[in-house]
Formats: structure tokens, sequence, C-alpha cells
């Protein structure tokens, strides 16, 4: 080959090396954005975990109020409809906390999408960087990278906090919005 | 009220549980369910519903499109719908509206704020859109 050849052929590559390290800073940017999201489901899944064993602690207490009236009825009529009442009221309580643990599970849902949009940018990380690299191998076919239909099936900012502040944005957001309509 | 059919959707199955458990918990007993918008255009054109309730991202068909949907279509278009969704931004509660959802939850929710907005859902103008 000749020299004009040889300077030829690099002066080539440069737009390939150029891609390829528009690549990498790319996907070095999207990986601390997993390692936050991937933070997020952490949070989410202690948090909601806390609060299923605050609401078991508060059910074992109903227990031991519901046997202390047991006892009681089991030693005579004397106070019947008093334990019958505390039996009934730590029941109804039981109930409203088996709910609580309920909506606490509620986690499972969101880390899920969470854990679905760190997975969408691995995928999409990997086919940037094979793409680019297949610049370097043309005749090497690079994998698909995600289908569109993939990424709208999660929501990748998804959060479990205790916060009420997000549906109380979003009641604001539609108390104007139904008042605009109606003017 | 308890006479209500629902159209529960979301594509996860815990939080189908989850808001069908609330629904039977509120009174509610006729409830059907579906994983994805295509899943409730189906049960809806086949069974019927008087309430809707829906997730927003799902895969094959999401719950804005979904909605959309309900709207054009003269057989459901005053069909009361609810989101229930990840979703807190202004700009999504915004599409959602434009859309004419009648309300709109935002995950995590309770099965108090849940009942909050059925009831207003049920009980303003017979349930029309928004």
């Amino acid at each position: 080959m000749s020299m004009r050849n040889a300077v030829e052929a690099l002066f080539g590559i440069i737009p390939v090396l150029d891609q390829i390290k528009q690549s990498i800073e790319q996907t070095t940017g999207a990986i601390p954005r997993a390692s936050i999201q991937l933070n997020n489901v952490t949070q989410a899944t202690e948090m909601a975990t806390v609060e299923i064993l605050n609401v078991l602690d508060r059910m074992t207490g109903r227990i031991e109020v519901a046997e202390g009236a047991i006892q009681r009825l089991r030693q005579g009529p004397a106070n019947t409809a008093e334990s019958l009442e505390a039996i009934s009221q730590a029941l109804a309580d039981t109930r409203q906390d088996s709910m609580n643990i309920a909506m606490a599970l509620q986690v499972q849902d969101i880390t899920s999408q969470q854990i679905a949009g760190v997975s969408h940018m691995i995928v999409t990380v990997r086919s940037q960087l094979l793409e680019a690299l297949g610049q370097l191998e043309p005749g090497k076919r690079s994998p698909a990278g995600p289908s569109p239909g993939e990424a709208t099936a999660f929501d990748g900012n998804a959060s479990f906090t205790g916060s009420t502040e997000r549906q109380e944005n979003a009641d604001a957001i539609i108390k104007q919005w139904n008042k605009a309509d109606n003017e | 009220m308890g006479a209500t059919k629902f159209l529960v959707v979301d594509d996860s199955l815990t939080m189908r549980r989850i808001v069908v458990n609330t629904l039977k918990t509120l009174g509610f007993s006729a409830i059907v369910e579906a994983a994805d918008g295509k899943d409730a255009m189906t049960k809806l054109m086949s069974e019927g519903a008087d309430f809707l309730i829906t997730d927003w991202n799902m895969p094959e068909m999401n719950g804005l499109e979904l909605t959309k949907w309900v709207r054009g279509n003269e057989e459901f278009a005053e069909l009361p719908i609810l989101m229930v969704t990840t979703r807190g931004n202004k700009e999504d509660v915004i599409d959602a509206m434009k859309m004419r959802v009648n309300n709109y939850i935002v995950k995590p929710f309770t099965a108090q704020g849940l009942k909050e907005k059925i009831d207003a859902i049920l009980k303003s103008s017979n349930g029309k859109p928004a």
C-alpha cells in the first residue's frame, strides 16, 4: 500500500473512531442513571417492607387485645358486651391493616417498572456500542436494539414514596383543567 | 352502587389484584379484568362495562390509546374512565385530561383515595367525561 493510500485509510477510520467515542460517552452517561435507578428500587422495597412490618406489629397488638377479651369472656358473663366490642374493634382494625399491607404491595409494580427502565437502558447501550463496533467490522450484523413498543410498556420514572405530593399535584391540575373547561 | 360493573386494566397481575380487592372491599362485586388495552377492547365489546379503571403503561395498547379508542367509539363514548398510573408529571395529567379521562390517580394510591375518586365520578353528571 502506498503512503497516500495508508494516510487515506487512516483518515477514513477517524469518523468511525469519533462515532465510537460518542457512543462510549453516551453509555458512560447512562450507567450512573442506571445505578441511581437501582438505588431507588432498593429504597422503595425497604420503605414498603418497613410499612408492612409496622402493620404486622399493630396486627399483633390487636390479636393480643382480642385474646384478652376472649379470656375475660371465658371467665364469666360479667363484661360480655365490653369484651365483644373489643373483639369487634380488633377485627375491624385488622381488616384495615390487611388492606394497608395490600396497598404497600404496590411496590412490586412500581419497582418492576423501575427495573424495566434499567434493563431497557442496558439493552440500548449494548446496541449502540455494538453498532459502533460494527463500523470496524462492516460485514458483521449488529443485534437489533429494543423495539419502540418495549419502551412504552413501563414508566422508567415510577417512584414509591410516602408522600401524597404527586397525587395532590395531579388533583390541582385536574381542578384547573375542569375550571378552564367550564369557563 | 354495587351493581356497577368495573373493567380493571393493568399488565401487572399484582396491581389488578390490589384494585380488584379494594373494589370488593368497597362493595363492588361485578368486576372484569384485562391485561392490556387490546384485551380491554375485546372484553368491552364482548361483556361491556359501566366503569373503566386503566393503567397507562402497558404492552400492545397503552391506557391512553385505550381511552382514545373508547372516546371515539359511539357505544362506549360516555364510559367513566379513571386512569391509575405511576405517571405523575404535569404533562401526563394534561395529556390524559385532553383524552377526556374522568379522573386520575397516581400510584401508589390508598383505598380511601380510590374510593373518593370513584364516588366523585359516579356522582358527577351521571359519570359523563370531563
